[in-house]
């Protein structure tokens, strides 16, 4: 899209300005909210803040509200609130930012780029909220009838997606389907036997719905996921059978057969189904079950390679860091410093090592954890780099003590003649509170203009937005290492709207619209 | 028996002062071996009927319930606080017959682990000297008296005033940090030492930092927020005068020094204060006394003489007098 062109979409944008603030609050609050309380603030306000930051850009232009959800780093829990808006409420007539085609486009980019869990819990959002019209509808059974592990999936989370398709087709049809699957299973499961009026419920509901062959996988899934005992894929009868065959688990997710072996084999332990389901553990369940296999002398392999940077020094922080560790960490900076728009020169880094950097107990170490991988990517994107620190920050160490910022700004700036300093911090200062703002107030009093900007990792924040260590201070967000790049177009937006929005589109169009 | 603060908070040195606001927390840091404790976490906590309180230490080491502990239900059962220290003797269960209802028209038994909170500051005062009191109505007229001041509806129900300040009080305590080996602090509101807390360990200290600090002192914050603008003259803001890096370095030092200076002057012209120590209970060589001055009360828990639990606070006729220029609180 050219620049012009984006200069005509936004025309109807009255207050650039003020929009492009507006815009920047809600980037601050899409990279860093999620449906988790925080340190500071309980689930139902940060619920409430975003809520209301997302409508007020919605009310905007829905356009841009679809583009900005699908600039990188934005989180899951924004996308699936913002889905869950732009299917709620038709379009009008009018300008908007995208076309109905775009839009579309958008809506199903953004439903695709979340996991499918939390596309479930989109869907629950969406019947709990009533919204059942027929962009819903085929959004819902597109996603899930061309689910390439729909098996898998309907093992996982079959009341979801039964909770979801019976949303979308309604009880009475999928009530319809459901015997009409069975009718066609006794038929040997030939669709070309079913009758005319079988054929065209099957057509309507499902073949019209996704792009695949009419197979026995889906018809089972469907059948399984709705509540019919009477299937023949392999994994469906192990799921029934496991009720009284302890090996059957093995074909099984481990979740599901953990609950099964606790309901139905009380005398067999966790480790067994460890023992039975390891090699079908996701990456992600590799690490996280790594303490327990440990103690219960199981071994599940780990790759490092796997996993982003964050997760890697959460698990350090746990399990302890190893070369192979490091060496995958060092590969993550690498790769995202490559992506980076800008470097750095001589970058000095103060950390916020104080007791409120843990995080909260529902995402322990992870402000620390991104700030680390911050740290790295910052040093892997400058000519040279120092750290500094209340306490070495070693990753087995545990965050502690205040927060005291200003020496170590002053120190950056003076000793170790920095380019740019990066302040990693929750922005909670005490030693005392204000002190950083002050020494900024004295730089720039004797004409020191070191670039200074205030990283905070994600949550470690308050409710609107982060809280600044100083006004003089840019300060920016992060969920991850990821994220950083987010910087540049929200300096852009709070300056130039249309510049914003160009760099915006960039990195959102090729992904989202192809290029359009 | 007479005592002081400084008899009180020997084995103990100070860190750095944290402030923020109104507030300042100096922190006591110590290493001194006091013994096993069991901290209120282990503690399954009761009730056998309205005023009572029950807890059982399923652990060996002797218990210490901190004074003025209340335990929130977050059902319909009634909330309960302690007005003293308890002490509850390894593996046993102890009742307390002299505990308060802060939820007045809340029904119900209580029996299980509960959210622990240390009493509102203004509550505290009157919780110590209704200590021996069985009575479980008798804090509600102080509770009522303490939601209206708060700008709430006049309630018998503390979580009347924690439902209505929560992300406040959110808020303040994400403010201040506990820092290694801290063992207790001496909070300062306004540049006045408002409250001395000592406990047994840092562990002990991590457990009961946010419910002190969140509650105890995070609503006496509140309340001086509405009648105090200015900062304390406790607080040093950095001087002006340089025009180099190394003379911005000098000023950051002297702001610095000068804050934590002017904090501790304060504090040590508090450690002679004779306090009036009586001893009321002893368990397992574990000794609760009480102590009063004009300017401050509280309890204290020695342990083969040595101090190793504290709670003591301003009266409210100190804090009138100090803030003699501020409305102030009636009970």
């Amino acid at each position: 899209m050219e620049l012009t062109v984006i200069e005509k979409k936004l025309a109807h944008i009255p207050n650039h300005r003020e929009v492009g603030g507006l815009l920047c609050r809600f980037i601050d609050t899409v990279a860093t909210a999620t449906a988790r309380g925080s340190f500071y603030n309980t689930k139902e306000e940060l619920q409430r803040a975003v809520e209301e930051v997302h409508a007020a850009v919605f009310s905007i232009d829905r356009g841009l509200y679809t583009v900005l959800l699908a600039f990188p780093s934005v989180m899951d829990y924004s996308r699936q609130i913002g889905v869950a808006r732009l299917l709620s409420n038709p379009r009008d007539s009018k300008l908007a930012f995208l076309d109905a085609v775009q839009e579309k486009r958008g809506i199903h980019y953004l439903a695709h780029e979340l996991p499918i869990q939390r596309r479930l819990k989109m869907f629950e959002m969406l019947a709990n909220r009533r919204v059942n019209n027929a962009r819903t509808r085929k959004l819902i059974l597109r996603s899930i009838l061309n689910d390439p592990k729909l098996t898998w999936h309907a093992l996982k989370y079959r009341g979801k997606l039964k909770r979801a398709l019976v949303h979308a087709w309604g009880v009475k049809t999928a009530s319809t389907v459901k015997v009409v699957l069975k009718n066609v299973r006794a038929k040997e499961n030939a669709y070309g036997r079913a009758s005319p009026v079988e054929r065209a419920i099957l057509t309507k509901n499902i073949l019209a719905q996704g792009y695949f062959n009419f197979n026995q996988d889906v018809a089972d899934a469907i059948l399984f996921i709705l509540g019919s005992k009477e299937v023949e894929g392999a994994s469906f009868k192990a799921y029934y059978d496991s009720n009284h065959d302890f090996d059957a688990l093995a074909l099984l997710p481990p979740e599901v057969a953990e609950g099964k072996r606790s309901t139905y084999h009380p005398d067999r332990t966790p480790a067994d189904v460890l023992e039975l389901t390891k090699d079908k553990l996701t990456s992600g369940q590799q690490m996280t079950v790594q303490r327990s296999a440990k103690e219960k002398g199981v071994k599940v392999d780990f790759d490092p390679r796997k996993y982003d940077a964050v997760k890697l020094y959460i698990y350090a922080h746990e399990m302890g860091m190893t070369p192979e560790i490091k060496a995958a960490l060092h590969t993550r900076a690498i790769e995202g410093a490559r992506a980076l728009p800008a470097s750095f020169g001589k970058a000095v880094i103060v950390l916020d090592m104080s007791k409120s950097m843990l995080g909260h107990k529902t995402q322990k170490y992870r402000p620390m954890a991104i700030g680390l991988a911050l740290s790295d990517l910052i040093r892997a994107a400058s000519d040279s780099f120092y750290m500094l620190s209340d306490i070495y920050p070693v990753v087995e160490e545990e965050p502690r003590g205040h927060t005291a910022l200003a020496k170590m700004l002053l120190d950056a700036v003076r000793d170790e003649g920095a380019d740019h300093v990066f302040i990693i911090t929750d922005g909670y200062e005490n030693a005392p509170a204000g002190r950083v703002d002050e020494v900024v107030a004295g730089l720039r009093k004797i004409g020191n203009m070191t670039p200074i900007t205030q990283i905070t990792p994600v949550m470690a924040s308050e409710v609107f937005g982060t809280r600044a260590l100083s006004p003089a201070v840019p300060v920016l967000p992060v969920t991850s290492p990821a994220a950083f790049g987010l910087a540049l177009v929200k300096n852009l937006l709070e300056t130039d709207l249309v510049a914003g929005v160009k760099a915006l589109m960039n990195v959102v169009s090729p992904k989202m619209l192809g290029g359009v | 028996m007479l005592t002081t603060l400084a008899d009180i908070l020997r084995g103990c040195e100070p860190g750095r002062v944290q402030s923020v606001g109104l507030m300042q927390v100096l922190p006591l840091l110590s290493t001194e071996e006091t013994g096993p404790v069991t901290s209120p976490k282990a503690l399954t906590v009761g009730t056998s009927h309205y005023g009572t309180l029950l807890f059982e230490n399923p652990l060996n080491e002797v218990a210490i319930v901190p004074r003025d502990a209340g335990f929130l239900t977050g059902k319909s059962s009634q909330d309960h606080a302690m007005p003293v220290v308890g002490i509850i003797p390894g593996g046993m269960t102890r009742k307390f017959e002299n505990a308060a209802c802060i939820q007045e028209t809340t029904g119900g038994m209580i029996k299980g682990k509960f959210e622990m909170i240390i009493l509102p500051f203004l509550l505290r005062e009157a919780a110590l000297m209704t200590r021996e009191r069985q009575e479980y109505s008798k804090l509600w007229n102080v509770i009522k008296r303490f939601n209206t001041a708060m700008g709430l509806r006049s309630s018998g129900h503390v979580d009347v005033f924690l439902n209505a300040f929560s992300s406040q009080l959110d808020q303040f305590v994400a403010e201040f940090e506990p820092v290694p080996r801290q063992v207790g602090a001496i909070f300062l509101v306004n540049g006045h030492v408002v409250g001395i807390e000592r406990v047994p360990t840092y562990e002990y200290w991590l457990e009961i930092w946010q419910p002190l600090v969140r509650v105890c002192y995070g609503s006496l914050a509140l309340y001086m927020r509405k009648h105090v603008e200015n900062i304390p003259d406790t607080r040093v803001p950095l001087g002006q005068d340089f025009d180099d890096l190394a003379g911005l370095e000098e000023a950051l030092r002297q702001a610095t020094e000068g804050e934590d200076e002017s904090a501790k002057a304060i504090v040590r012209e508090l450690m002679q204060e004779p306090l009036e120590e009586k001893v009321e209970t002893g368990v397992d060589g574990d000794v609760v006394s009480s102590l009063v001055s004009p300017h401050f009360a509280g309890q204290i828990v020695r342990r083969a003489g040595l101090v190793i639990y504290a709670s003591i606070l301003a009266t409210q006729a100190r804090l009138r007098q100090e803030r003699s220029a501020v409305k102030a609180f009636a009970l």
